[in-house]
């Protein structure tokens, strides 16, 4: 099976089981779930990263990763700003 | 990271999440109706609000029904003095209203207006339970009067009338309270379409109740019109008070005389033991002097507000009784709450005033208007206590009940305290102070821009690249590779004239002629050993190579990948073996004086396949 296919399928197994417990916990965090899908798709990312070639595919997830982190960023600023305000 | 590291990683962190989820087997469910609280309001709970219906319609109404008919009895058995039914129904009110407060709690309704008809049952209950023990104390003054009055003691008379009046005057103000919550009650009763006739004959009921004392005072006072007071004694005990009226603070002077008479001499008795009473309760005690004097100042503080009998008494002499009136005055309860330290403790001070400050009163510190502190007033009529607070915004309130002064209840305005976690944690933890704006806004920026740098470094990074080359921009070097600058521009005497150029296919720069291989080859050779030379013609073949087969980025490929690239070219067969030998020198470690001159043979070959091929 071709890495990008096996990526996909990895990703979407591990975005239902986040559901899964979301809905088993009675609490849907658009956060919680955010945070989950980007440590999955880095650690996907990760494992699948080839050392001398960048397939575009890849290129793109990472444009998506680096996207995923500065949002994390705003998250983390958010937070912060929460903590302060109390 | 090398691949078996990252299977590990993933590995350990699989296991930690299966462990993880082990630990909730025993209680899957993570949420209870029980324990249902959520962050914010986005979160809703179907099954409670579900269930939450269905309570209101089965449970609560009938409820609300039972306690409005509890209120009519209880009025009707105090009003014809059966005073054991009028406690056994209102035990049974206090049990049934306890039950809809349990259900308000669990149901979570303390915002409704069930909440607010639970708290006016609860007033009504109090104000009942009042008027039970007032009237119990109006029987048994009116059988004190009635004895007295037979006796035809005029002294003790007066002064159980007074403590009739006071009481009287309370059962009236009962009354005012309990027709304020009946109102409410009946109000929100009927909004939910009970029936609320039971509630408003109750009301009825203790109107006609409070007119019928009134109506027996009356009575009462016509009949002391009639009664005949014989005044014959040894000893008389004067007794004066001035002023005759005051309010909190005032000092009242009491003073008389203790004299006896001798035929138609009198004369003042000194050294006699004289207590004066208020209320029937002594207050104070003295001895007379040489002349029979005596003289005490009583302080007004803990008094009620309202009319009040003084006398003295010395052994059984009994002086005149003399009313002394306390006005009611205003009071203002003020607070202040400090910070709270790093275990989340507040003091709160403040003071009680009215027309000076009031002493020794008794302080309700209320937290959220469920918590409630008990502290009083010192000397200065001022408070200090400490709470601990938990963490969260909470609402602080100092409450003067004025029970028991002649002075209006008062409240202090609410203090809003903040116990963060900021506040919980040690000050030197604290790196941006909760109050600076621009460090907050410092602070947002910082992480804002380290995570955009994050994410900068993420998509700049090659794996096997080092960082710090990466950031300073400069490819690094592998193991091995000569310290001369190869790929640098070459000089003009080292270009010998006719040579052909050649551009390197993706920005790669690369010596483009023969010569100059042959060149560079032996310079490096001589200077930097075999495996730097060879590497140096290597990177020229491939560069020549991958520019003929439109390969974008040929530094990705290995020596082999890139031979199996060129299969079906011409020089592919030379440039192979060239690479054999190539790896043998670079990798296999081999610099012998043969293995140069193999090398130096196929790189020859190689160099004359590539020319042939070369555009």
């Amino acid at each position: 099976m071709k890495k990008k296919v096996l990526s996909a399928i990895v990703l979407f197994i591990w975005l239902v089981i986040i559901s899964v417990f979301s809905l088993l916990a009675y609490r849907i965090d658009l956060e919680i779930f955010f945070v989950l899908w980007l440590i999955g798709i880095l650690v996907i990312v990760e494992l699948m990263d080839t050392r001398f070639s960048l397939p575009r595919y890849l290129r793109y997830i990472k444009y998506l990763v680096a996207a995923g982190i500065v949002l994390f960023g705003g998250i983390v600023a958010q937070k912060v700003l929460e903590i302060l305000a109390k | 990271m090398r691949a078996d590291a990252k299977y590990a990683l993933i590995a350990a962190l699989s296991l930690g999440v299966l462990l993880a989820l082990g630990l909730f087997l025993s209680s899957p469910l993570l949420y209870t109706l029980e324990k249902d609280t959520f962050p914010s309001r986005f979160h809703d709970n179907t099954g409670v609000l579900k269930m939450q219906s269905l309570n209101s319609t089965t449970d609560v109404l009938p409820l609300m029904q039972d306690l409005l008919g509890y209120t009519g009895p209880v009025v009707v058995s105090i009003r014809s003095h059966d005073i054991a039914q009028a406690r056994r129904d209102l035990e049974l009110f206090a049990k049934s209203r306890g039950s809809l407060k349990n259900l308000i709690v669990k149901l979570d309704m303390s915002q409704s207006e069930m909440q607010e008809f639970s708290n006016s049952k609860e007033l009504q209950q109090q104000l009942l339970t009042e008027l039970l023990n007032s009237s119990v104390s109006l029987d048994t003054l009116n059988n004190l009067e009635i004895r007295y009055r037979d006796e035809n003691n005029p002294d003790m008379l007066m002064s159980v009338q007074y403590e009739g009046d006071a009481l009287r005057k309370k059962v009236q103000e009962l009354y005012n309270q309990y027709q304020v919550e009946t109102g409410k009650a009946t109000a929100i009763g009927t909004k939910f379409g009970l029936d609320t006739t039971t509630e408003e004959t109750g009301l009825v009921e203790f109107e006609q109740y409070v007119k019928e004392i009134d109506r027996n005072r009356n009575q009462q006072d016509e009949l002391n019109r009639a009664i005949d007071i014989p005044i014959r004694r040894s000893a008389r005990l004067s007794f004066l008070i001035n002023p005759e009226s005051g309010v909190y603070g005032d000092r009242i002077e009491c003073f008389g005389d203790y004299f006896s008479f001798d035929g138609y001499h009198v004369e003042g008795v000194p050294g006699k033991e004289v207590t004066v009473f208020l209320d029937n309760a002594p207050v104070s005690s003295t001895i007379t002097d040489e002349l029979g004097s005596y003289k005490v100042i009583i302080p007004i503080e803990r008094i009620p507000a309202g009319p009040h009998s003084l006398y003295a008494q010395s052994g059984t002499t009994l002086s005149d009784i003399q009313t002394l009136t306390v006005q009611p005055v205003g009071s203002t309860t003020t607070i202040s709450v400090t910070r709270p330290d790093n275990k989340g403790d507040v003091t709160c001070t403040g003071s009680v005033t009215a027309n000076r400050p009031v002493r020794f009163a008794p302080v309700q510190l209320v937290r959220d208007t469920t918590h409630i502190t008990e502290t009083s007033t010192n000397a200065q009529g001022q408070f200090k206590a400490t709470l601990r607070l938990p963490e969260g915004r909470h609402t602080v309130v100092a409450r003067f009940s004025g029970e028991g002064f002649p002075i209006t209840p008062s409240e202090s305005m609410p203090q809003v305290v903040d116990v963060s976690i900021l506040r919980i944690i040690p000050a030197y933890m604290q790196i941006i102070p909760a109050d600076n704006t621009f460090g907050i806004l410092l602070a947002v920026a910082g992480i804002l821009l380290l995570f955009a740098g994050i994410a900068w470094y993420y998509l700049r990074r090659i794996p096997g690249r080092r960082s710090f080359d990466l950031l300073m921009g400069r490819e690094p070097s592998p193991p091995g590779t000569p310290a001369t600058d190869l790929f640098a521009p070459i000089s003009a005497p080292e270009i010998e004239p006719g040579a052909g150029e050649m551009r390197a296919p993706s920005g790669e720069t690369f010596q483009p002629l023969d010569e100059m291989i042959l060149a560079r080859y032996a310079r490096i050779l001589n200077a930097e050993g075999l495996s730097a030379a060879a590497w140096v013609v290597y990177r020229q073949f491939a560069g020549r190579v991958a520019h003929d087969l439109l390969i974008q980025r040929h530094t990705t490929l290995t020596p082999r990948e890139l031979c199996h690239s060129c299969i079906q070219r011409p020089f592919c067969r030379a440039f192979s073996s060239f690479v054999s030998t190539y790896e043998r020198i670079r990798y296999g470690g081999q610099r012998s004086v043969a293995m140069q001159a193999e090398f130096e043979n196929r790189m020859q070959s190689t160099q004359s396949e590539l020319r042939g091929g070369s555009p």
